[in-house]
């Protein structure tokens, strides 16, 4: 009987170690999310659009963000160049249980406008880029299966496909699947690929660059190609900097029309 | 010549064998040969007109479009709405579509109480009839264009697919016309626009070749039959048809050119042409069966007689087709080329395979005995009529000449690829119903180049536009415009409370009032302020502002990337030569009255109908000068004599001035179809007076001018007839065709072929008999 009780332990603390060995996606994916964030973050942000024949709209914009809480932050951007939409301001407020709302100050008419929400789906500042793709996605949104690990730059990665957790998820995002590489070392997704609703095969993610910030892991360089429209966003970041506290009023809509 | 005719009768299954290898190999190629019924693409790479379209579909994403038209009583319904909703779901995930616009997809920029949105009108469809009334009212104050999705009587729906560009169009209109068929709705849906009537195109052409082919192959068979009334004679000439086209069609795949709407009807063409040596060869073989011992004499002499012949009046017919070439339309070029090949490939196997054949088989036991027919009974008559009272006949020939003449300013040049189909054709049904209804379906663009980055959104650039747009819409056939403009003036009156004083573009500088929030004893207050700010700033705004709503590329189709070029669309509703050329004429007037400096270009289809036009035009002259000059040039040299090769045109001549008359008389139109006919008409029409010639001083060197007409009425005259009405009729099978323009093509050679054997066998001789020219005497020549 107590030989069987010691059996029985020493199975169960091999099962235990075996799942610390090798995490479940899920379990990739919780610690990718959490791992240490920020509060306050701003800088400069270089925002690249390239149609498929090759023309470019660079636009070059300074960015404020914080974190509300966990699931909720507020984003001001201004643009700097080029210069007939300088000074153009735009802030997202967002809401976990409502529409995020949106705003965009036009220095030609002195005025803020709201810009209806095209929910997270929406392209963000017109860019291949959606709301969802560049804020923090639920992980409970989404199931995962961990794929064979691969290879990323040289770079060990875990590789996770996520499926919607419901339906609502997949039309709200636009995405039946997504297939994300994560460094093991840093839990930074270095690419992620996405489907549309027939499956086939849509956007890619690259990260060039990532980069840590006073602790905190950075993608300084995305690239988000559209494979089927063959067109593609580049966002690049710098001199960002963490946690210097921001005043509350600048997040308002009031505050959009002091910047110049 | 003779020593080709010693070779090959002395090793036939040799000659035979090599034949037939080489046309298997040519026929195994014929599985590969390709269609394209597209006639833009046949316009030369090189002419302005092309360079721009090319440069159009460079800098934009899509350039044909489908447009489909859904009909019902109750347009404005849930039921109907939810329909429309659906199919232009489904047309969005077609994947050779690039976007669709429809009723119930189109973006719409609405204002709202605090700024603007860029949405999809509905997005889902309206369920109550509450609904249907907002989204009505959402539509017709939307400042949209809507004359392409809702029919001006309010019965249809118009859903317009732009087709990627990659995608040859007519596939796209296959998947989208299949998908429609299996739809079994209760509506009545009609589907046009360019990449349907190049599929509609290519179905009739397919059509023809599989049916007009096997009735010209059958007409043979039969004027075979009874002319040898034996199963070699028949067997022998149909042959060399069969391999000469076989050859020709798998050169053709061989090479990559494909069966356009000129080539297409080279089958039929070299058929009918490649008989007549065949039948002239066999006939003459059968006659001298009777004065030889061996069937190999019989066949050398022949061809000793006919070798000359022979080789003439092919290498005349090649030349005729050769000079299609002068058109600069590629594919009519291709129809010259490879039907002058073909004659070629049909002379060398007349000349090799015939022999050959004839050689192999024995001698036949029943020879057909040439009665005292009605014919020749005929022939004799009719050359009395001739020495006695011709003057009767030239006074006929002078009022025909001037009756044609007096038709000539009513010919119509016209190109219409709607009225080339019957009018119960399904293409032309749902061309004319769409194009009633709605705005149009062939466009016209208008490309205005700013020159640096972001030019366009200068205000004095878009005013230009406007003012351009609205004259555009002033004029009868233009259903509606789109561009840039409609979208800005729209934006600047929503953020401007929907007021339509701001329906406009801004002035280069505005006066604005916005607030500003300013601090005032430590309290944030809103405090009014007007400002004056650059209205290409606004404009610039504006743009971003319609971007950050929206998806990268939605403007793509009207403004490149860096607001560089711009178009204007105008949508026409016909697709009528002389209307485009009308509508072309007034804009471009417009332009250099109204913006002289700018550069302001047009393109589009309806530039590439008019290209087509104007290179018929001058094609047309250029071709026949060409193809009378050239047949001239060779026969003057077979003959020996520039005077001799000049009587040879003047048949050709009459057949001309007729043909160009009939078709002022009866409403032909010239069009690129019918253009062909000249060319062609005098390569194989110039067939008859060479034999005529040929016969004449034959017989004038033994015989006075009046003996000799009477000899060659009646040694040349009948085969010249025979030969005439035998191609006339396989010419005249492509009347059979599905298309108005091959109809009428068909109809104009025959009426040469008879019009050119006429001026041989009554105009020729009577300019013997009356000038007794004396060139025709000197020694003979060959």
């Amino acid at each position: 009987m107590f030989r069987f009780k010691y059996l029985l332990f020493i199975l169960f603390s091999v099962w235990v170690v075996t799942l610390a060995q090798e995490p479940s996606g899920k379990a990739i994916m919780e610690k990718a999310l959490n791992k240490s964030t920020w509060k306050y973050m701003q800088g400069d942000v270089e925002l690249i659009l390239i149609n498929s024949q090759g023309q470019k709209r660079v636009r070059k914009i300074k960015m404020f963000s914080r974190k509300r809480n966990e699931n909720e932050s507020d984003m001001l951007m201004r643009f700097v160049a080029p210069p007939d939409v300088k000074n153009i301001a735009f802030l997202t407020i967002e809401h976990s249980n409502a529409d995020d709302e949106r705003y965009l100050y036009l220095p030609a008419l002195r005025r803020v406008k709201r810009i209806s929400s095209s929910g997270k789906g929406g392209n963000f500042m017109s860019s291949d880029f959606t709301y969802y793709d560049i804020g923090k996605p639920k992980l409970n949104d989404w199931t995962y299966k961990r794929l064979e690990d691969e290879k990323v730059d040289g770079f060990d990665c875990y590789k996770i496909e996520c499926l919607p957790a419901n339906k609502q998820i997949a039309e709200d995002t636009g995405y039946r699947k997504i297939i994300r590489w994560i460094r093991k070392d840093v839990y930074v997704t270095v690419r992620s690929k996405y489907f549309d609703n027939g499956l086939k095969e849509w956007k890619i993610l690259e990260v060039p660059e990532i980069k840590n910030i006073s602790g905190v892991w950075f993608q300084t360089d995305m690239i988000m190609k559209d494979i089927q429209s063959g067109h593609s966003s580049e966002m690049r970041f710098t001199n960002i900097s963490v946690n210097k506290k921001l005043p509350d009023k600048f997040f308002t809509k009031r505050f959009l029309t002091r910047l110049r | 010549m003779f020593k080709l005719t010693k070779w090959v009768t002395g090793s036939p299954k040799l000659t035979i064998s090599i034949i037939l290898l080489v046309t298997l190999f040519f026929g195994y190629n014929i599985k590969n040969i390709k269609m394209d019924p597209d006639i833009t693409t046949s316009l030369p790479k090189n002419i302005p007109a092309r360079v721009l379209y090319d440069k159009m579909n460079k800098i934009f994403p899509s350039k044909d479009f489908i447009l489909i038209a859904v009909e019902s009583d109750s347009v404005f319904s849930v039921n109907f709405l939810a329909t429309v909703y659906d199919l232009t779901k489904t047309l969005e995930n077609l994947p050779e579509v690039y976007s669709v616009m429809s009723p119930t997809n189109i973006k719409v920029i609405r204002g709202t109480e605090e700024g603007m949105e860029v949405k999809e009108i509905l997005t889902a469809p309206p369920s109550t009839t509450q609904e249907v009334i907002r989204y009505k009212e959402t539509l017709f104050n939307s400042d949209l264009p809507v004359e392409n999705i809702i029919s001006k009587d309010g019965k249809m729906v118009g859903i317009m697919v732009f087709v990627k560009k990659n995608i040859k169009p007519e596939e796209a209109a296959k998947h989208v016309l299949d998908y429609l068929e299996t739809l079994n709705s209760p509506y009545h849906i009609f589907a046009s626009g360019k990449p349907v009537l190049t599929l509609y195109l290519a179905r009739g052409m397919a059509r023809d070749m599989g049916l007009l082919f096997p009735l010209v192959i059958l007409l043979i068979i039969v004027i075979l039959w009874l002319s040898f009334r034996s199963l070699r004679g028949v067997l022998i000439p149909l042959a060399v048809v069969l391999i000469s086209v076989i050859w020709t069609i798998g050169l053709m795949a061989l090479l990559g050119i494909p069966i356009t709407h000129s080539t297409n009807m080279l089958p039929i063409l070299l058929a009918s042409i490649a008989v007549a040596d065949g039948i002239h060869i066999v006939n003459r073989y059968y006659d001298l069966l009777k004065e030889y011992d061996t069937v190999k004499e019989a066949v050398l002499q022949t061809m000793t007689e006919l070798n000359s012949p022979v080789i003439l009046t092919s290498v005349t017919t090649a030349f005729g087709f050769l000079a299609l070439n002068a058109s600069n339309i590629g594919s009519v070029g291709q129809l010259g080329q490879f039907t002058a090949f073909g004659v070629m490939a049909a002379m060398v196997f007349s000349l090799t395979f015939i022999p050959a054949a004839l050689v192999l088989l024995k001698r036949p036991k029943k020879i057909k005995v040439r009665k005292n027919g009605l014919l020749p009974k005929l022939a004799v008559a009719y050359s009395e009529f001739l020495i006695t009272k011709r003057k009767y006949l030239i006074g006929f020939i002078l009022i025909i000449i001037i009756l044609s003449v007096f038709g000539w300013p009513q010919i119509v040049l016209e190109n219409n690829s709607i009225s080339n189909f019957p009018e119960d054709h399904p293409a032309r049904i749902s061309y004319e119903n769409i194009n009633k209804h709605f705005a149009g379906t062939t466009f016209l663009s208008i490309l205005v180049e700013g020159g640096e980055p972001g030019a366009i959104k200068d205000p004095s650039i878009l005013r230009k536009i406007d003012s351009l747009e609205s004259f555009l819409k002033t004029m009868e056939h233009v259903g509606s415009t789109l561009s840039l403009v409609d979208f800005i003036k729209r934006m600047n009156k929503v953020l401007h409370a929907d007021s339509d004083k701001y329906n406009v573009i801004p002035a280069d500088s505005v006066w604005e009032t916005g607030t500003d929030w300013v601090e005032e004893n430590g309290k944030w207050i809103e405090k009014p302020v007007k400002f004056k700010v650059a209205g290409k700033d606004l404009v610039a705004q504006y743009l971003q502002l319609y971007e950050m709503s929206g998806k990268p590329e939605d403007l793509s189709n009207l403004v490149d990337y860096n607001y560089q070029t711009t178009r204007i669309n105008a949508f026409i509703n016909t697709e009528s030569s002389n209307v485009l050329r009308e509508i072309d004429r007034k804009t471009r007037e417009y332009i250099q009255t109204h913006f002289p400096k700018s550069k302001i270009e047009l393109t589009g289809t309806s530039e590439l109908f008019l290209a087509i036009n104007d290179l018929v035009v001058s094609g047309q002259f250029n071709s026949i000068l060409i193809s009378l000059l050239l047949v001239i040039g060779v026969t003057s040299i077979a003959f020996r004599s520039v005077r001799t090769g000049l009587l040879n045109g003047i048949p050709l001549l009459f057949a001309m001035i007729f043909n160009f008359g009939y078709m002022g008389w009866f409403g032909i139109d010239l069009n690129i179809v019918t253009a062909l006919t000249s060319s062609i008409a005098i390569g194989v029409g110039v067939d008859y007076a060479v034999h005529f010639i040929h016969r004449y001083r034959y017989r004038l060197s033994e015989y006075n001018e009046e003996e000799s007409v009477r000899k060659t009425i009646s040694e040349a005259g009948v085969p010249i007839v025979i030969n005439a009405v035998t191609v006339g009729l396989g010419f005249a099978i492509m009347t059979f065709s599905t298309f108005n323009g091959v109809k009428h093509m068909g109809l104009l050679i025959t009426i040469a072929m008879f019009t050119s054997c006429f001026g041989a066998i009554a105009i020729l001789p009577s300019i013997f008999l009356t000038f007794k020219p004396k060139f025709l005497k000197e020694k003979r020549g060959e």
